[in-house]
């Protein structure tokens, strides 16, 4: 069984990002970066499958930049088996380069494809289900537990619904999963296991389709408006501390 | 640009039950009246539903999809009836409800009718006739306003982002279509809920102390429970990320997929407060927030903000009270 793992590299968002000066992507691009949250989870979920079945090959992708082959090699790291990069642009991606890019690689060769429900940055969740249209295959979202039947070729997936419940599908390969957060914990990759990755070729993948800018919408970013006047309570740690008691005091909390 | 061809709505239903999301479509259909010809809307269901909609769209057209699948939701089957059905229709927008489901009928519906895409809407701007459609981006600390070129249009829409006006609620009459499949489909094999109603605390709390990444310890947990048990009928709820680190049980989860809850007060503590949280706490009366970086989200959706560490601000607090 071949799945492939789409990875994205996105900014750590919790730094003070500046928008550049045409308010379309960040300002300093040597800010810190990281694989997005949720596909480490779609990376656990992979690896979890390879561990409980033989003959799964686990193959990561990523596009972009230079400085994504230090997310791939992470999850070389973790476990992967082989890794890719498409060499692209700098900054925001639509999601309809990316699933072209991904499409156009992956095309009939591989059973299951992941990726997390969303990246951390643009927050579309449509990069994996593009995948599935373009490739016309089966498309399951929000994915927390997965188990595949060696016997009957399919995947059993446990998908989260609103108001806490679970929906258990069993799925004909080849198709498209979206990991959610959750009941798997990514795992860490050892330092011999990164120590063996960094020293891993990562295959460089020519694409059959250059950067176009979408031609179907324009956007402009900006900081957000404040949606209510926050008010601030100053002074010292104990001076605020005792303006918030008075606060609870006076909203019945206490 | 100015749409003047139809509108769809599309939401699916589960176990006969229509989702609340579709307050929001119909809060939607208000804003786009005046650039749409005609409203439609879709609906999966594996028997009749009964639909009732605001005055104004008393006129809209309703077709039910019929089949056993759509007892619960089965988006990859919906789609590719939706896909038939609208090939040959000429759309303005189509809208479903922000929901990662939603998001990908979203994704193939404009795939497959070469239409554009935008998911979470939480605002629409109409500036000298050129629909906005605004969203964010990096956890909330961006927006993005994006215009379009490119018809059909087909939205997400954030849950709670658009409420309707008062107005008497009509039922309509729904055309009923029974669908069947030769192909193949996700079959669903079973229905579960990962927490049952036992656990109401955050829903039935006048008072609810949201923990967050900034707690992400057992000490800074068990720290802001005690400061919650020292408020009068209060909960500690929890974001998202929390729970999946284990520190807090999901039946505690605040937020888009947790719960939606509506406290007197709540008292936001690490949290950074992404929109798939704030949707979760929209409908406090007020809400406090503590977290040690000013230029956190969760700020911007706060009537008090305190800028401190967990670990400073509560064990002074507690001295206090």
């Amino acid at each position: 069984m071949k799945i492939l793992v789409c990875i994205k590299q996105v900014p750590v968002i919790e730094e003070n990002l500046e928008l550049d000066e045409e308010n379309s992507w960040i300002k300093d691009t040597d800010c810190e970066y990281r694989i997005s949250r949720f596909d480490k989870y779609a990376l656990e979920e992979a690896l979890r499958i390879k561990e409980s079945s033989e003959n799964v090959h686990v193959d990561v992708i990523s596009s972009g930049p230079e400085r994504v082959r230090a997310s791939i090699t992470r999850a070389l790291g973790m476990g992967c088996d082989e890794g890719f990069h498409i060499p692209y642009k700098d900054g925001f991606v639509s999601p309809y380069n990316t699933a072209d890019l991904i499409s156009d690689f992956a095309k009939k060769n591989y059973d299951l494809i992941i990726t997390g429900i969303m990246s951390e940055d643009a927050m579309n969740c449509t990069t994996g289900p593009l995948i599935a249209s373009k490739l016309d295959i089966p498309c399951l979202v929000s994915v927390i537990d997965s188990e595949y039947d060696e016997n009957r070729k399919l995947l059993r997936v446990k998908c989260e619904l609103e108001g806490g419940f679970v929906q258990e599908t069993e799925v004909k390969l080849p198709s498209v999963i979206t990991v959610q957060s959750g009941k798997n914990t990514p795992r860490y990759p050892s330092l011999s296991n990164m120590l063996r990755a960094s020293r891993q070729e990562i295959i460089t993948v020519t694409s059959g389709f250059s950067y176009k800018k979408d031609i179907k919408y324009s956007e402009k970013t900006s900081l957000p408006e404040k949606n209510k006047e926050v008010l601030f309570i100053e002074g010292d740690i104990e001076e605020k501390a005792l303006t918030f008691v008075k606060i609870l005091k006076k909203e019945g909390a206490i | 640009m100015v749409m003047n061809n139809e509108l769809i709505f599309i939401t699916d239903t589960f176990d006969g039950k229509i989702s609340e999301n579709i307050d929001d479509l119909f809060g939607v259909s208000a804003l786009l009246k005046k650039h749409t010809s005609r409203f439609n809307i879709f609906l999966s269901s594996s028997d009749e539903v009964h639909l009732k909609v605001p005055e104004h769209l008393k006129e809209m057209d309703a077709v039910c999809f019929l089949n056993g699948d759509f007892k619960y939701p089965a988006p990859g089957l919906f789609c590719e009836v939706l896909i038939d059905e609208l090939k040959d229709k000429k759309i303005s927008c189509i809208c479903l409800p922000h929901s990662m489901r939603g998001c990908a009928m979203a994704a193939k519906l404009s795939d497959s009718l070469d239409g554009s895409l935008i998911t979470g809407v939480d605002r629409i701007i109409e500036e000298d006739g050129i629909l906005k459609f605004r969203r964010n981006l990096m956890g909330g600390k961006w927006i993005s306003d994006v215009f379009i070129k490119n018809y059909p249009l087909v939205i997400t829409i954030s849950k709670g982002a658009f409420p309707g006006a008062e107005e008497d609620m009509i039922p309509i009459r729904m055309e009923k279509k029974k669908i069947r499949t030769e192909k193949d489909y996700p079959v669903t094999v079973g229905i579960e809920q990962t927490f049952t109603d036992d656990d109401n605390s955050v829903e039935d709390a006048d008072f609810v102390v949201g923990a967050g990444m900034g707690a992400a310890d057992e000490d800074l947990v068990e720290l802001l429970k005690e400061f919650a048990g020292k408020l009068k009928n209060a909960a500690v709820g929890s974001s998202r990320p929390l729970c999946d680190s284990g520190l807090m049980p999901y039946s505690r989860q605040v937020g888009e997929t947790g719960k939606q809850i509506s406290p007197k007060l709540y008292i936001a503590c690490g949290i950074s407060g992404s929109n798939q949280h704030i949707a979760g706490i929209k409908k406090s009366g007020k809400i406090i927030a503590l977290n040690k970086d000013p230029e956190a989200p969760i700020f911007r959706n706060a009537d008090i903000g305190i800028v401190a560490r967990i670990e400073d601000f509560i064990p002074e607090v507690l001295e206090k009270i």
